[in-house]
C-alpha cells in the first residue's frame, strides 16, 4: 500500500523553498506552523494539493530556487501572521500598517522593542492567498456581506483587512497606524471598521496633503518635506506612546538604511530584467518588491535569501541566453502588474510577449541616491516623496518615459486599478501624456490587480491576445 | 481554383467569408448561434460552402476568430477578433481611423493608423453598451421586434433621457415613461442615444479620439436609429459597410489567404 502524500509538506518543499538549503533545516518546524496556519486559513488538503500540482506549476517556474524562495517568503509571513492571535494572547504587542505607509518606521518599532509585531495584514495576506491559492474571493465576499457593499467596488486591501479582523484571523492590534493616499480609502475604511463593527479598534491617522503640483519633484520641496516629516513624527510618537516605548531616532536611521540596502540589491535585479530575453517572469521581482513597500514581521532574513537566489537564477539564465520568451520578443512594462492574478502575465508569455517590468515599484535614480536631509524624519519624508507610487502624475509620466528609454521597452500598459477612481484617473492622465511624447504602443486595461471576480482569465483573454498581436505587428512595421 | 475561409464565431452569430485566391468574396454566410458554438461555426461554414457548391476540401486555409474561435476544430489558426475587424474594415474603407463595432453581447472601439490597430477598448461586465440592450428592451418592454426600432426612433422629435449604466435599470425607467404615455418613438430614440452615450464614454475613457473616417460595424450597425444617434453625438458622418457584420470574417479570410498562399 502506497503512503498517502503529505501535501502540506510537498507544498513547502516543492513550491516554497523549504526543501532548499539553508531553509531545509527549518522544514519540520515550519511544517508544524504551516499546518496550523493553513487550517486557520481554511486551506484544505485538497486545495493545497491543487496548488502544488496544478495552479502554482502552471503559473510559476518552480524549477528555479529564487521562485521557490520568493513563494517561501510570502508563505513564512502569512504563517507568522496566522500565529499573531496566540502571540497577542501572550501579551505581545501588535502594530498594523496599510499601504502606502512608509515601512522603515514599522521596522524601527521592532528595532526598539523586538517583542513588537508589525504587520501589513491586508497586503501580505492577499499577496499570498490569491497568487498562490487563488482564494481571496471568500474573504472579499465576507466583507461585502458585512457592510462593504460590492457596488462601491473599493480596494480589495481594505475589504481584506476588515474580513481578517472580523473573522478573527488576526487579532485586534494595539494600534493600526494608517496613512492616507490619493484615494484616502485606507483611513476611511478604518473609520468604517471602528464605527460599524468594533469601537475598540485603535487607529492613529497620518494623513498628508496630496496637492503637489504636476511635474513638481516633491522631495526637493523643502517646505513639503518638513511638513510631511512633522506629520510622520507626530504619528510615530503617538504609536510609541501606545506601545510604551521611547522614540529612538537611531532605530529609525537603521531602518531606513536597511531599506536602502535592500533597494540597491533589488535595483540590480531590475537591471538583469532588461536582458533580452527577460530571464524570469515579471511577477517574481514584484513579489520581492514587497520588501520595499510592505512590512514583514519575519523581517528581511528570508527576503534577502530569496533575492540572492533570484539574482543567481537570473544571471544563470542570462548566461545561457534563456528567458521567459524567445530572444527578440516584444517586452513591455506595466504601471502596476496584476501579480495576484498570475494568469495574466502567463497569457502574455504564451503569446510570445514578456512583461518584465512593473513601473510603480521600480526604484528610480533619485530613490537610489542617499537622502539629503539629516533629521531621520525628514530623511524618511524625502525617501517617501521620491517613491514612484507617491509622487504626482506628472512625475510618474516622466518616470515612465525615462524607463521606457533606459530599459529599451517596446510598449506600456496602464490599468488594473479599476477599483479606485483616483488611482485610475492618475493612470489615464499618465497615458495621455506619455502617448503624445513617444511612438511606442500604449494601452489601458480595465481590471483589478488584486482579484479576478469581475475579470476572469477568459474575460481578459481577448484583450491580452489583441495587445500581443498589435505590439508584434507594430514592431514589425517599424523594423 | 483555391479558396480561403475566415470564420468569426461571435457571441450571438457566426459569420463566414470565403475568398478566391485573387481576393474576391466567393461566399458569405451569417447564422444565429445556438449554445453550441462549435456546431454553429461549423453550420455557418457549411452554409457558405453550399452557396457555391464547394466542399471543405476546396478550402486551402482556414482561420477562426471571435469568442468561439477555439471551438472550431477544422481551423488552421486563430486570431483575436479586434485585429480581424481592423483588417477587414481597412480593406473596405482604407481611410478608416475609428471603428465602432457593436455586436450582440459586446462592443469595441478601435483606433487605427496606417499601420493598423493603435489602441482599443471593449465593454466589460455589462450588456448596457451592446445590442442585447436594444434587443431586451424592444421585445421585453415595447413589444416590438428589434429590427423595427431604428425606423421607429427616426420619427421622434423629442427623445427621452434614459440612464446608460444598466439594462435592468433602463427597463424600470422606460416602464415609468410608458405609464406617463410617452410616445413610443421618443422612447426608442432615447434608447439609442443612451447606448451611444455609453459607447462614446467607453472610447473616451481609453483616450480614443474618434478620428475620421469613422466606420460603424457589427449587427447593431444595421439599425438606422443607431447611425443617426452616433452622427448626432459625435458630430461626424458615420460609414456603415454593406454587410456590417462581416468585417471580422472578411479580415480573417484575408489573413487566411495571405498565410495560406505562403
Amino acid at each position: 500500500m502506497t503512503k498517502k502524500k503529505d501535501w502540506h509538506r510537498e507544498y513547502l518543499v516543492r513550491c516554497a523553498g523549504f526543501g532548499d538549503p539553508p531553509w531545509d533545516k527549518e522544514l519540520d518546524e515550519m511544517l508544524e506552523k504551516w499546518r496550523k496556519a493553513a487550517e486557520k486559513l481554511g486551506l484544505t488538503e485538497e486545495e493545497v494539493k491543487y496548488a502544488v500540482t496544478e495552479w502554482i506549476p502552471s503559473n510559476y517556474d518552480i524549477g528555479l530556487e529564487g521562485v521557490r524562495k520568493t513563494i517561501g517568503v510570502m508563505t513564512a509571513e502569512a504563517t507568522d501572521m496566522m500565529m499573531a492571535t496566540e502571540r497577542k494572547a501572550r501579551g505581545e504587542k501588535m502594530v498594523y500598517g496599510v499601504l502606502p505607509a512608509h515601512t522603515p518606521f514599522y521596522r524601527a518599532f521592532k528595532f526598539t522593542d523586538p517583542s513588537v509585531n508589525v504587520y501589513f495584514v491586508d497586503a501580505n495576506f492577499i499577496s499570498f492567498v490569491q497568487p498562490l491559492f487563488h482564494k481571496i474571493a471568500p474573504h472579499l465576499d465576507y466583507a461585502e456581506e458585512r457592510g462593504v457593499r460590492y457596488g462601491c467596488r473599493h480596494c480589495a486591501l481594505n475589504k481584506t483587512r476588515y474580513a481578517l479582523l472580523r473573522q478573527g484571523l488576526v487579532p485586534l492590534p494595539d494600534v493600526s497606524w494608517i496613512w492616507g493616499f490619493i484615494c484616502d480609502q485606507a483611513p476611511k475604511s478604518d473609520e468604517f471598521i471602528k464605527e460599524y463593527w468594533n469601537s475598540e479598534y485603535p487607529i492613529i491617522f497620518s494623513r498628508w496633503s496630496h496637492h503637489g503640483r504636476a511635474f513638481e519633484k516633491e522631495y526637493q520641496n523643502v517646505e513639503m518635506v518638513k511638513y510631511l516629516a512633522s506629520v510622520m513624527r507626530e504619528g510615530y510618537e503617538q504609536v510609541c506612546k501606545v506601545l510604551g516605548i521611547e522614540v529612538d531616532e537611531n532605530a529609525i536611521v537603521k531602518a531606513l538604511e536597511e531599506r536602502m540596502d535592500f533597494m540597491l540589491k533589488y535595483a540590480e535585479l531590475s537591471k538583469l530584467m532588461a536582458a533580452d530575453p527577460p530571464p524570469i517572469a515579471g511577477e517574481i521581482p514584484l513579489l520581492l518588491a514587497h520588501g520595499l513597500w510592505a512590512v514583514f514581521n519575519t523581517g528581511y532574513v528570508y527576503y534577502s535569501d530569496a533575492l540572492d537566489a533570484t539574482l543567481k537564477d537570473a544571471k544563470t539564465k542570462i548566461a545561457k541566453g534563456e528567458g521567459v520568451v524567445p530572444k527578440g520578443s516584444p517586452r513591455g512594462m506595466m504601471w502596476f502588474m496584476p501579480f495576484c492574478n498570475p494568469f495574466i502575465l502567463r497569457m502574455f508569455e504564451e503569446n510570445g510577449v514578456a512583461i518584465p517590468f512593473c513601473e510603480g515599484l521600480l526604484p528610480s535614480k533619485a530613490e537610489l541616491e542617499p537622502p539629503k536631509f539629516e533629521d531621520p524624519f525628514e530623511a524618511n519624508a524625502e525617501a517617501f516623496l521620491k517613491e514612484c507610487m507617491i509622487t504626482n502624475w506628472g512625475n510618474k509620466a516622466e518616470l515612465t518615459l525615462e524607463r521606457l528609454e533606459t530599459y529599451d521597452i517596446d510598449f506600456m500598459i496602464w490599468g488594473f486599478e479599476d477599483f479606485d477612481r483616483w488611482l485610475g484617473s492618475d493612470q489615464k492622465l499618465c497615458q495621455a501624456y506619455v502617448e503624445k511624447k513617444i511612438e511606442k504602443p500604449c494601452f489601458y486595461i480595465e481590471g483589478d490587480i488584486w482579484e479576478d471576480r469581475d475579470y476572469s482569465e477568459e474575460a481578459m483573454r481577448v484583450r491580452i491576445e489583441t495587445i500581443c498581436e498589435v505590439v508584434k505587428a507594430r514592431l514589425a512595421a517599424t523594423i | 481554383m483555391t479558396y480561403y475561409a475566415g470564420i468569426d464565431v461571435g457571441s450571438t452569430t457566426s459569420k463566414v467569408v470565403v475568398l478566391t485566391d485573387n481576393g474576391r468574396v466567393e461566399a458569405y454566410s451569417v447564422l444565429r448561434n445556438s449554445y453550441n458554438l462549435a456546431e454553429s461555426g461549423k453550420k455557418a461554414f457549411q452554409m457558405a460552402l453550399d452557396k457555391k457548391g464547394l466542399s471543405e476540401n476546396d478550402i486551402a486555409y482556414i482561420i477562426a476568430t471571435g469568442y468561439g474561435r477555439r471551438t472550431i476544430e477544422f481551423q488552421h489558426e486563430v486570431e483575436p477578433e479586434i485585429i480581424c475587424h481592423a483588417r477587414g474594415t481597412m480593406e473596405l474603407v482604407p481611410t478608416c481611423r475609428t471603428i465602432i463595432d457593436i455586436g450582440g453581447q459586446d462592443s469595441k472601439i478601435i483606433e487605427l493608423d496606417e499601420n493598423g490597430v493603435k489602441k482599443f477598448q471593449m465593454n466589460d461586465k455589462c450588456a448596457a453598451g451592446t445590442g442585447r440592450y436594444l434587443d431586451k428592451l424592444a421585445k421585453g418592454i415595447l413589444g416590438i421586434e428589434v429590427k423595427q426600432l431604428g425606423e421607429l426612433s427616426l420619427k421622434s422629435n423629442s427623445p427621452i433621457s434614459i440612464s446608460s449604466q444598466c439594462t435592468i435599470f433602463a427597463e424600470s425607467e422606460i416602464i415609468n415613461y410608458l405609464s406617463y404615455r410617452e410616445p413610443i418613438e421618443n422612447i426608442a430614440a432615447g434608447m439609442h442615444y443612451s447606448l451611444v452615450r455609453r459607447v462614446i464614454q467607453m472610447g473616451k475613457a481609453a483616450n480614443i479620439g474618434f478620428k475620421k473616417d469613422i466606420v460603424f460595424s457589427g449587427g447593431v450597425a444595421k439599425n438606422t436609429g443607431m447611425v443617426k444617434a452616433l452622427e448626432d453625438l459625435l458630430g461626424e458622418q458615420i460609414i456603415v459597410p454593406e454587410d456590417p457584420q462581416s468585417t471580422a470574417a472578411l479580415g480573417v479570410a484575408l489573413m487566411a489567404r495571405e498565410r495560406g498562399a505562403q
